[in-house]
């Protein structure tokens, strides 16, 4: 376990700084610097070879590269050149939110979307089966951005509610906290939902047709415990799986809800950044986002042996 | 022994729908059981045979209600099950009990051995908490398993140990009828013949009645007292299995006995070699369906009724000829 553990390590660490290759380049390759930003129309080549001195953009890009990896082996994301904080504290904060916010969906989501698929996959073929798979289709096709801003319509013109738009921490006020929170979460659990109701009937449906299953109907247990006892134990392991990838995904989607509803997360943080060509922060975020990437994938495979024992050899 | 047999299968037929293509016409109507009875005493083994694809299977199904009739009537015990709901049938369930064929789909890949035999016991009350893991090393005893097998996992047993298991779990919860599917084609040569001999042992030590279904027939020959053949969905012949390896009264279980493989040395004969593959179950042939491919078809057989009739001696014979003297087997 600990050889396995170490290995995967390992191999995390090559992804991570392969990773941060591709990262830099791209950041790069994207028209326009800072300077050009700050001087606008007033640009003049004199004072523009200045700042890009101050920069350090004037070097090549391998030793811009180098500087900063050094720097960031030393756990030093730099300073955010359009708003002069350190990048390691933007990052943070913005992260949590975040990282709150994708959890809540992973979690909400699969409280109702397995027992959806379970009920869906056990019942396959009948009317409620159909209804819900319509939904399914419907929900995975239709843009996060366009749910969110159908949710934020909806409440303040049938209900008369405006949500808040200032954001909490759930250490100030947890009840304020989730008020914020809810509606970007709800836009986000459509499409998680009937991932996960997808998901669960196809293994549902095929755990069925197992004679395992039919045994245990021969010996009379009722249907309920067999999908409990028989068939969600056979489906865990690649549910597992699953939420890790629907998990990277959820992260995806949090960066643009939250543009909406003006939530201070990574996407915030990311698009702000990215507009003011401002590196060093965009950088430290897509670093952000990769490292939790692989810290996932990772937990997936320990959960995987902590649930399959047959993996643990 | 009572005169009432444990288990009465009456004019049962299954037909499945075949679903349609997305053009909306409709698939047809698989015949795959037709008009089919039998019946099954206390402690006997009645063997089924016959092909691939002759509904061998959903009839060993449809006897115990795994699958539910199309029309006929099941009746276990002299009570007709046809019509239970599934609350009702719960407490018979344990009574009634499937072994099949593929011991690597029959066990659940996540579960223990031994949580998989005490299931049944504690769903049915056979057993409280306290006394499930001796009955559970006892139920791997009786099959020949040591009790430390109750720990591991399906994938640690090799496919005769986790046949021995799918049976100590079809007998933990005590039945009284086993429908064996196929429970030994699965396997290596070599453990086929200890599997039957558990059967076998486990079969007359408890007084089971046993649904015995194979396509081998000298596998059924060992086990089973009474054998009924089937064909194309229809019971063609039933009676006592020395009887109908000494005389087939049908055509079709004198193919079969005379495809059997013989023991080198005995003396070389005509095979009897059926021409054509069984017909499409979905538009089975007019009057006797083995008619096609009988070698004994007269003009009658195209409009026959498809009847077991009885011959006296406890047999029946769908076949309308009489006059037949047919081989016999070896």
């Amino acid at each position: 376990m600990g050889a396995f553990v170490l290995r995967r390590l390992a191999a995390s660490l090559i992804t991570l700084f392969l990773a941060s290759i591709v990262v830099f380049a791209m950041v790069r390759a994207v028209p326009g610097d800072i300077v050009e930003q700050m001087m606008g129309q007033l640009g003049g080549s004199e004072g523009e070879a200045v700042l890009r001195r101050f920069f350090g953009l004037d070097e090549p890009i391998h030793i811009q590269y180098l500087d900063w990896l050094g720097r960031v082996l030393r756990g030093d994301l730099g300073v955010s050149w359009r708003l002069g904080a350190p990048v390691t504290a933007l990052v943070a904060s913005a992260f949590l939110v975040s990282l709150q916010l994708a959890l809540l969906v992973l979690v909400f989501s699969a409280f109702i979307g397995v027992p959806l698929g379970l009920m869906v996959g056990r019942w396959s073929g009948g009317a409620f089966d159909t209804a819900i798979q319509s939904f399914n289709v419907v929900a995975l096709a239709t843009p996060v951005f366009w749910i969110g801003l159908m949710l934020l319509f909806g409440v303040s013109e049938l209900l008369g509610w405006s949500p808040p738009t200032i954001y909490v921490s759930p250490v100030r006020s947890i009840t304020e906290n989730l008020t914020i929170l809810m509606l970007p979460m709800l836009s986000l659990a459509f499409l998680q939902i009937a991932a996960y109701a997808q998901f669960v009937r196809q293994h549902v449906i095929a755990a069925m047709g197992q004679d395992y299953v039919r045994a245990a109907r021969a010996r009379g247990m009722p249907m309920r415990r067999v999908l409990l006892r028989h068939v969600l134990r056979n489906i865990l392991v690649p549910l597992s799986t699953f939420m890790g990838l629907i998990f990277i995904q959820i992260l995806g989607g949090v960066v643009v809800i939250e543009s909406i509803f003006g939530l201070p997360g990574l996407g915030r943080l990311l698009v702000n950044a990215l507009n003011a060509r401002d590196f060093p922060v965009v950088q430290g975020a897509l670093l952000t986002v990769l490292i939790s990437a692989i810290v996932v994938n990772l937990i997936v495979d320990l959960l995987y042996r902590a649930i399959d024992p047959r993996l643990r050899t | 022994m009572t005169a009432q047999p444990l288990l009465k299968v009456d004019a049962v037929s299954k037909s499945f729908a075949r679903s349609g293509t997305w053009l909306g016409r409709s698939g047809g109507v698989v015949h795959a059981v037709s008009d089919a009875s039998f019946d099954l005493r206390e402690g006997e083994v009645l063997g089924l045979v016959g092909e691939s694809g002759s509904g061998k299977s959903t009839l060993g199904r449809l006897a115990i209600r795994l699958l539910q009739p199309s029309s006929g009537e099941v009746s276990f015990d002299g009570r007709p099950i046809t019509a239970l709901t599934a609350g009702q049938l719960r407490p018979l369930r344990r009574q009634m009990q499937p072994v099949f064929q593929d011991p690597y789909a029959s066990l659940n890949p996540k579960m223990r051995v031994g949580s998989m035999i005490a299931e049944g016991m504690r769903l049915h009350g056979l057993a409280t908490r306290p006394e499930l893991p001796d009955r559970v090393a006892a139920s791997l005893k009786r099959v020949g398993l040591d009790p430390s097998f109750g720990r591991r996992y399906p994938k640690a047993l090799s496919g005769g140990q986790r046949q021995r298991v799918a049976i100590a779990r079809a007998l933990s919860v005590e039945p009284r009828i086993i429908v064996a599917d196929e429970p030994v084609s699965a396997l290596d040569v070599s453990i086929q013949a200890e599997i039957i001999d558990l059967l076998k042992t486990l079969q007359e030590k408890t007084d089971l009645a046993m649904l015995f279904i194979s396509h081998d027939l000298r596998v059924v020959h060992q086990l089973a007292g009474r054998i009924a053949v089937l064909y194309l969905g229809h019971l063609v012949e039933t009676g006592a299995s020395d009887e109908v390896f000494g005389a087939p009264a049908h055509p079709y279980t004198e193919a079969l006995l005379d495809a059997m493989p013989s023991h080198p040395g005995t003396k070389k004969r005509r095979r009897i070699v059926l021409h054509g593959e069984p017909p499409n179950p979905i538009a089975p042939p007019s009057g006797c369906v083995f008619h096609p491919r009988c070698p004994y078809a007269i003009t009658d057989c195209r409009h026959a009724p498809m009847k077991l009739r009885p011959k006296g001696n406890g047999r029946a014979t769908a076949c309308i000829r009489d006059d037949l003297v047919l081989r016999s087997a070896g």
